[in-house]
């Protein structure tokens, strides 16, 4: 019989290409052999050997020993899982490995879960070795303020060092030495605060004993609870579990069959908890009387701002206020604090911090597309034919997506890199092409005009699916190519060869990051990489697309959710009365028919005194948004000042009322990730006391200032959100499930992992040239005076302005912003490493330790902006896109001095 | 095995792969700074501690070995004939201690009291100063492979040229097996990785394992040294056949002449008029010291810059071999017979030998027979004509023979009769022909002792990937030299852990190892009771 085997003499069918390890486990339960250097996740290693079965072509015939878990099924095969020598051999290995194994460790630690391995020892019933011991001792390794390595437990499974390899792709464990001289060790031997590990923590979670182990214990925790929720610190959306007891948070352990992540995490998600409690958590309203801020009762609070905001509405107009909201609070905080500004307030005042990121990326895509979230899912990565990264640094922004480039991108597949920096994956990249910050505009017409020259265009494609291709060709094939490679820096052979490489694959995947949208021509540089993917037919297919790494957990949600002045929720069109007519109706309260004010907008309003009040939920703008003093002046300008926050920040220091407001640990919701795929957040622990979530205090105003809103809860707001949002019509929270769903979702509940498939959401794909423009930034008759250009991003270790993660051990592993200087710089301003250097703009200074780096090139400077002190945002411009106002953050013209 | 490791290695092998990289850069001081390692690492995008796995596995590039100038031979030969210590005070009177280490094995094992010095060996025939002479050979095969002298290279080459279905019919007729012990039919391995496909733009490869660990063998020195043009030639038509165009010869560090002289034969080689049409290119890879590296698969891993732990298998060699790609690999003294039987046809092969030992065979006879060195034999020879006729019969009493290497078995002089030089032969007495290398166990020499060596030698040089053979050889290893009159191995425990080290192991080291420890627990049960606490069986 074909495909059939027969495991300890009953037959069963098998799948081609399975091991017997696998075909055991599926049919009959995965405790029938025993493994230890198995793990699912991993390649099939056959190191341990106890998953050892005795296998005969015949009933009767002559057994041979073989590892199931890299022994392939063949048809006919007897596979016994324990006969009597399996079962000595497995108890053997057993006892070799307690040979070399500390006694005390044989038990569980008191309190705590058994590890594989001691399960193992029980099930065996190994307590004691009759081989001889090698006696040598080890010191542990307690050097890493989250993952620690006790080498004497180890039973050199490789485990570790295949996850560092397979998953994180970081390879910084490996095996030294031979044979009974081995072991594992980081980097050349080091400490592992000293190596390149990353803490990704996948090693720990792999790791069968307690070799490896983090902090928090969470291997061998012995949980009251387990709770899944979605990770708060980028825009990949992993799914978590987290472990309680006591009612408190002990650890978080990354999930194993989550689609999204796959078992993986980086440390911010695994082990930068610590902030949920910490003492500097907001627990009472505060209000500000004589000019002090003093805690009172939420009562009081709320009944002050319901006063103040219908006082300043009547005296100064319904214009005269304004909300931005937050990419870190959930879908359905985004809606209730939008749906309060424009059904209770009654303007479209409302943006979120997506003006300050991927603005450009949702209008930009909207003209080309008629959408303006990613057109694919991360997972193609696995079969797409190419990759073009485009000012984005996922390693570091977006670790778990980053880890999965990498590990496509070592193993060969063509990777184009366009960034100005030399970032961590332009090590594999087949080309980088390292611009001139602020050039991408010109860049790209460049590879646009090579796709043309070099026949790359998918005729079919273009013909049938697009619109103004002509018109767009023949303005491209007018660019000034000497021009252009004198503005980017980059040479038209290179550009050559990137188009090449991404005009001739079979499928192409485009990412990008902020280093497209943050800049003057932000928006169109958009459009320009749209038109890329369409040209060359690299839409509507797997493995292809235009995919916008979101920066923070929940910025597509807040985008969906109508947090923005033009747009209202699912992007319905604010100024169209049939639109106006839809909101009405659901809303049950008439809507304002004018466009609102984009954060920007509303803080030249607040200077000019024409804004008199502002609600900010959850985002600290003097820190994170451009030009420090220029908000400082407007925020001081402002009547009235509400932030609902969780830490005391900048420009919560500035309020009249701050609204203490829950983590996402504390409330339950849906965020939805860069990959529109909308996942619940559940909710782990109450609201710290005192404190209320973002979703919750919103309705609260709203039935303070008359409007009747039912109470925060996702079940109640998604039924709602369905009704407004016509690509959430299918979604309820009950019917989410544990990886939740990519909108659009239809009625029936189908949701959507490719967009425009067969036909554009704007029904044929619009091709849109933009010549390049230099920035305002870089020019005027001072330039000469700021010679260097500063650009900005984040490390691995922060998430954006650091509340969170600074108030974690994080901050051992990194502690400062520094100023990366390329070295040929740095000798012309005798600066060496750690020095204090002074960057000056002509908006403002600040001084920052040095760091000698060839990641940038001469000319120049990279920082990032996670610690207040250094405040970078004194430095950076007002300058806007000129399509959605995001400032150009990754562009200040800065001159530079060593401090004295 | 790495997948990443491999691509990244894979990247960069026109000029130099990874490991002839950190090879050469180490040259013959064996030592690489952090700062050569981080610049190789930056060359090749692997992280410098995947670099550090790599060259701490070997001895002559761990960090342990560095500021080694010297080396005495360790091998069995050395070690029985009791001349490692006059090697090792020639030695000591130009370095100091700690400049001198041990290698295992030279490969002088005709001579004894071997050493290697400024990448030149030296044995006891031959001052310092002076490289030894040639290692003696000598054809008693009625046809002999080996002893018509190749007068016109460029005409010696054209055999390569014939028709590739000639060749593998001629193949195929012929009968070879693997030289290298396994003794798998050559033609079925060259068909399946001519059947093979590359994969992403790769190509294929031909590559020798000239990795001639076992102590007591030097028959593929003798060919690589005296008939590199053997070996290529015959590596040049399989490798056409199977559609290669690269071959690679990995030749230990422990055989520097060897590597000399297959390098004049390349570049001999390179001004024919077979190279000219065919575009062939050799390579030559110089091992490191690594006796594993004999494993095909760890072969494979060590040219390719991993650390050479063997792989799991499938996939096979032929189908995904050297950076992934189908890769022919064969044994030395395999790729040295094609030639004649190319020149002479399959059937002349095949008519040498027995039916199932085809052809002759090159035997390793150690410096106790009257007349050592290399001697081709018919197989199916009776042993004892080859020891006493062919060897001379032995200058000092022995009282038992091991054959085929460390990992082959031991017999005691009575069961010589019984055996013919043959793989039926063997197999059916339950032992193993291997390489063929014969080594003589001196009637004074402790069988206790040699068991300690043997284990000594697995428990070095086991890769440690699999857990049995890393913890049971070293334990085992622990346990003899424990073991005296008055604490006595528990013989249980011992049979356990040759079990143990049988049945689990992942490759032949520790699943072998069980083979001579039993033939000698067996047929030296007397000698050895005194270190075990119960009456020593047979298995």
């Amino acid at each position: 019989m074909s495909n059939t085997a027969y495991i300890d003499g009953q037959s069963y069918p098998f799948v081609e290409g399975e091991t017997i390890y696998v075909f055991v486990s599926r049919q009959l339960g995965k405790d029938i052999i025993p493994v230890l250097c198995n793990d699912d996740a991993l390649e099939p290693f056959g190191n341990c050997r106890l998953c050892s079965v005795d296998v005969s072509l015949s009933e009767e015939g002559p057994r041979r020993v073989k590892a199931s878990c890299h022994t392939l099924v063949e048809t006919g095969q007897y596979i016994y899982t324990n006969t009597q020598r399996i079962e000595k051999l497995r108890h053997s290995i057993m006892e070799l490995l307690l040979s070399d194994y500390p006694e005390q460790a044989l038990q569980p630690a008191p309190g705590e879960k058994p590890t594989q391995f001691q399960k193992l020892i029980q099930q065996f019933n190994v307590s004691s070795t009759r081989f001889p011991e090698n006696g040598k001792t080890h010191e542990p390794d307690n050097s890493h303020p989250y993952i620690h390595f006790d080498s004497a437990q180890c039973i050199h499974c490789y485990r570790c060092v295949r996850a560092c390899d397979e998953i994180q792709g970081e390879m910084v464990l490996n095996m030294i030495g031979r044979g009974a001289n081995s072991r594992i060790v980081a980097s050349l031997d080091q400490s592992f605060k000293d190596s390149e590990c990353v803490s990704c923590g996948r090693c720990v979670q792999t790791c069968p004993t307690n070799a490896l182990t983090d902090r928090y214990r969470s291997k061998t925790l012995i949980a009251d609870r387990q709770i899944r929720t979605v990770c708060t610190y980028c825009g990949v959306g992993c799914n978590l579990d987290v472990l309680l007891k006591e009612g408190e948070i002990k650890a978080i352990d990354a999930i194993a069959d989550a689609e999204v992540n796959q078992g993986h995490s980086c440390l911010k998600g695994r082990y930068a908890f610590a902030y949920y409690n910490h003492p500097d958590r907001l627990r009472t309203p505060l209000l500000r009387k004589d000019g002090e801020l003093l805690p009172v009762s939420w009562d009081e609070a709320l009944d002050h701002i319901a006063q103040q905001l219908t006082e300043i509405k009547e005296t100064h107009g319904v214009d005269s206020i304004a909300g931005i909201s937050s990419s870190r609070c959930t879908n359905e905080e985004n809606y209730l604090m939008q749906k309060f500004m424009r059904v209770v307030i009654g303007n479209n005042n409302i943006d979120g911090c997506a003006r300050v990121c991927h603005a450009p990326t949702a209008f930009g895509m909207r003209q080309s597309f008629g959408t303006g979230a990613a057109t694919n899912s991360i997972d193609e990565l696995a079969v797409t034919d190419c990759m073009l990264i485009v000012g984005a640094n996922s390693t570091e922004s977006h670790p778990v997506t980053g880890a999965k480039m990498r590990q496509r991108a070592m193993k060969g597949i063509p990777l184009v890199i366009i960034d100005p920096r030399r970032i961590g994956l332009t090590r594999y990249a087949t080309v980088h092409l390292q611009l001139r910050p602020g050039s991408n505009v010109a860049l790209l017409d460049m590879l646009i005009y090579y796709i043309i020259k070099e026949a790359l265009v998918d005729e079919d494609f273009v013909k049938q699916r697009t619109e103004g291709f002509e018109e767009f060709s023949r303005s491209v094939l007018n660019i000034d190519l000497d021009k252009l490679e004198h503005i980017t820096g980059v040479s038209r052979e290179q550009v050559r060869e990137a188009a090449q490489i991404y005009g001739q694959a079979k499928s192409a995947m485009s990412f990008h990051g902020l280093g497209l949208t943050e800049h003057y021509q932000g928006s169109r540089a958009v459009m320009l990489l749209s038109a890329l993917a369409m040209m060359t037919g690299n839409i509507g297919r797997p493995g292809t697309g235009v995919n916008p790494l979101r920066g923070q957990n929940n910025v597509q949600g807040a985008a969906d959710m109508g947090v923005q002045p033009k747009l209202g929720a699912g992007y319905l069109d604010v100024t169209d009365p049939a639109v106006q007519e839809h909101y009405q109706h659901q809303y049950g309260r008439p809507v304002p028919a004018g466009k609102g004010l984009t954060t920007p907008e509303m803080i030249m309003a607040a200077a000019d005194g024409k804004l008199k009040a502002l609600w900010i939920m959850g985002e600290d703008i003097l820190q994170t948004d451009p030009d420090t003093t220029h908000i400082r002046k407007a925020l001081k300008t402002l009547d009235f000042l509400v932030v609902q926050e969780i830490f005391m920040t900048e420009t919560a220091s500035m309020a009249d009322v701050v609204l203490p407001a829950s983590s996402h640990l504390e409330k339950s919701g849906t965020f939805t990730n860069g990959e529109r795929r909308v996942q619940r957040v559940n909710q782990v622990i109450p609201p710290l006391e005192g404190t209320r979530p973002d979703g919750q205090i919103m309705v609260d105003i709203m039935n303070r200032m008359g409007y009747p809103q039912a109470g925060y809860d996702p079940v109640i707001q998604l039924e709602e959100i369905s009704k407004v949002v016509p690509f959430f019509a299918g979604i309820r929270w009950d019917n989410l499930g544990d990886n939740g769903k990519q909108w659009p979702v239809g009625e029936d509940g189908k949701d959507t992992r490719i967009l425009h498939v067969g036909q554009f959401k704007r029904g044929k794909g619009k091709f849109i040239f933009t010549d390049f423009v230099e920035t305002p930034e870089l020019q005027g008759d001072d330039k000469e005076d700021y010679p260097f250009i500063l650009t900005t991003g984040r490390r691995l270790e922060h998430y954006n302005c650091g509340s969170m993660t600074r108030r974690t051990p994080n901050v051992e592993l990194i502690d400062k912003d520094e100023l990366l200087i390329n070295p040929q710089d740095a000798s012309q301003y005798k600066i060496i490493n750690n020095d204090n250097v002074k960057v000056w703009s002509r908006q403002g200074e600040t001084r920052l330790r040095a760091r000698l780096s060839k990641e940038v090139q001469p000319g120049i400077l990279f920082t990032t902006f996670h610690f207040p002190e250094v405040a970078i945002n004194h430095l950076t411009s007002g300058v806007l896109d000129l399509d959605s106002m995001t400032p150009e953050f990754k562009v200040v013209a800065v001159a530079l001095a060593k401090a004295v | 095995m790495s997948k990443n490791i491999r691509a990244l290695s894979a990247r960069l092998i026109k000029d130099k792969t990874l490991f002839e990289a950190l090879n050469e850069t180490a040259g013959n001081t064996g030592s690489l700074s952090h700062k050569q390692l981080s610049d190789i690492s930056d060359e090749r995008l692997l992280p410098p501690g995947v670099l550090l796995g790599t060259i701490s596995f070997y001895d002559f590039l761990k960090p342990d070995n560095s500021g080694k100038r010297a080396y005495v031979c360790n091998g069995t030969c050395c070690m029985l004939s009791g001349k490692q210590e006059a090697a090792r005070s020639k030695l000591s009177k130009r370095f100091s201690a700690d400049e001198i280490g041990e290698a295992t094995c030279l490969g002088h094992c005709y001579k004894g009291g071997a050493f290697w010095e400024e990448n030149t060996t030296y044995d006891e025939g031959s001052g310092s100063g002076s490289e030894s002479a040639s290692i003696p050979f000598y054809s008693k095969a009625p046809r002999s492979l080996y002893a018509n002298e190749i007068t016109d290279v460029n005409h010696f080459y054209q055999v390569a040229l014939l028709e590739q279905n000639k060749i593998l019919e001629e193949l195929s007729r012929s009968y070879l097996r693997g030289r290298g012990g396994a003794g798998f039919l050559f033609a079925d391995k060259l068909a399946a990785c001519t059947q093979a496909s590359v994969t992403q733009g790769g190509e294929k490869y031909v590559v020798c394992n000239g990795d001639e660990g076992d102590p007591g063998a030097f028959s593929d020195r003798y060919l690589l040294e005296q008939q590199p043009h053997r070996v290529l030639a015959g590596m040049l038509a399989a490798g056409l056949v199977a559609g290669a165009k690269t071959g690679f010869v990995y030749i230990r560090a422990e055989y520097p002449a060897a590597q000399t002289r297959m390098a004049e034969a390349i570049d001999a080689f390179e001004k024919t008029t077979v190279h000219m049409q065919t575009g062939f290119q050799f390579r030559i890879v110089r091992g490191a010291g690594s006796y594993i590296c004999g494993e095909e698969t760890a072969l494979l891993n060590s040219i390719e810059g991993l650390r050479p732990e063997v792989r799991t298998r499938p996939p096979y060699p032929a189908q995904e071999g050297l950076f992934g790609q189908p890769t022919l690999l064969s044994n030395v003294e395999t790729f040295a017979a094609i030639p004649w039987i190319l020149e002479h046809g399959g059937a002349d092969f095949a008519a040498i030998g027995t039916e199932e030992s085809a052809g002759t065979k090159l035997l390793s006879l150690d410096y106790n027979f009257n007349i050592p060195g290399v001697h081709e034999v018919e197989m199916g020879v009776p042993l004892e004509t080859v020891i006493y006729e062919y060897g001379g019969g032995f200058r000092s009493p022995v009282k038992a023979l091991q054959i085929g290497g460390p990992l082959g078995s031991v017999l005691p002089m009575d069961k010589i009769a019984a055996l013919s030089l043959d793989y039926e032969s063997f197999s059916q007495e339950g032992f193993l022909l291997g390489h063929a290398s014969i080594v003589t166990i001196p009637q004074s020499f402790p069988m206790i002792d040699f068991l300690r060596h043997l284990f000594s030698f697995m428990a070095e040089e086991s890769c440690g990937k699999c857990l049995p053979c890393r913890l049971g050889t070293s334990k085992g290893h622990m346990m003899l030299e424990k073991a005296s009159r008055d604490s006595p191995i528990d013989n249980v425990v011992f049979d356990d852990l040759l079990e143990t080290l049988e049945l689990g192991s992942l490759c032949g080291l520790g699943s072998g190892l069980p083979l001579p420890v039993h033939n000698i627990l067996t047929y030296f049960s007397a000698e050895l009771s005194d270190y075990f606490d119960k009456e020593i069986t047979a298995p």
